[in-house]
């Protein structure tokens, strides 16, 4: 419905793409398109999707996250999710939500590291 | 809000009544004091069933009301449609059975305690009994666990209902 509200930004090699805090199914379903788009255009290294304003992560969301990252990946890319919230989390991990084998980070300065293959920073640079 | 039964409805209609669906019941199930964890289980529910309501039927109604015995605040929500039906209820509420290209979850997530049922008869027949078993585990978890919520849902062809009721009011 309204894909503008998918705000990708590319960062380095990698694409940052930040998901609002209730998005339709529409929206969704858009982010696969532009995400793998910019993978395209920008000859990105990765994808980091920001899902801290996140509220609800349903079965439909999860799914399309999962098949977003394989196809991320069948590009040789590589996709870090960041920022799930406590309440998200517990949630997903009752209903049995299963997000695949995607790699997930705390923050994004963790996951930009991550993707751009620098070392791990000290424990100094926590936050 | 001030203290009291609380009901409202929404008719599930387009796709962004998935949407509507979800604030409704987040902004409900705040306002009875659900703590932030249960919002979120019980929006996430409500998405799903919101869902199935959309894409298997096209159209139905989600109700929700306000449940209150002694301390025990509830909220329930009732997805009703005249969908196609579930030919097999066993094998739907298996995790991973999908007919719709989805993770086939969705039945599978408002599961714990759910009663489907094929028509109108089997709709009654399934309240009837678990309402008795509702008062069975209220009872338990009064018993065994006064601080542990009781958690029933229940899912039907054409009444589905989710009880989630904690202790205390906020």
């Amino acid at each position: 419905m309204n894909n503008t509200a998918i705000s990708v930004i590319k960062v380095k090699d990698t694409l940052l793409v930040t998901m609002p805090p209730d998005p339709d199914d529409s929206t969704i379903a858009a982010l696969q398109e532009r995400v793998l788009d910019s993978m395209d255009r920008h000859l990105a290294k990765g994808l980091i999707l920001d899902i801290s304003e996140v509220e609800t992560l349903d079965s439909f969301f999860a799914r399309t996250v999962t098949e977003t990252a394989q196809m991320v990946m069948l590009m040789g890319g590589r996709t870090i999710i960041v920022g799930m919230r406590p309440a998200v989390a517990m949630t997903a991990t009752q209903m049995g939500l299963k997000l695949g084998k995607i790699e997930t980070a705390l923050t994004v300065d963790r996951a930009l590291d991550a993707i751009e293959g620098r070392p791990k920073p000290s424990e100094a640079s926590h936050r | 809000m001030t203290s009291g039964i609380s009901s409202g409805e929404l008719q599930i209609s387009a796709e962004n009544d998935i949407v509507m669906a979800r604030r409704m019941v987040r902004d409900a199930a705040t306002q009875l004091g659900f703590g932030v964890t249960d919002v979120t289980r019980l929006v996430t529910a409500a998405s799903e069933l919101a869902r199935n309501v959309y894409k298997y039927a096209g159209q139905g109604v989600m109700k929700w009301s306000s449940m209150q015995a002694d301390t025990r605040v509830g909220l329930q929500l009732q997805f009703v449609d005249q969908g196609p039906g579930i030919p097999d209820v066993a094998q739907a509420m298996e995790e991973g059975f999908t007919t719709g290209g989805g993770l086939g979850l969705g039945q599978a997530i408002v599961q714990p305690g759910v009663a489907v049922a094929r028509n109108r008869r089997d709709v009654e027949h399934h309240l009837r009994r678990h309402d008795g078993a509702d008062r069975q585990s209220e009872q338990l978890s009064r018993q065994a666990e006064p601080r542990k919520p009781a958690a029933a849902v229940r899912c039907a062809l054409l009444a589905r209902r989710l009880v989630l009721a904690r202790h205390g009011c906020p």
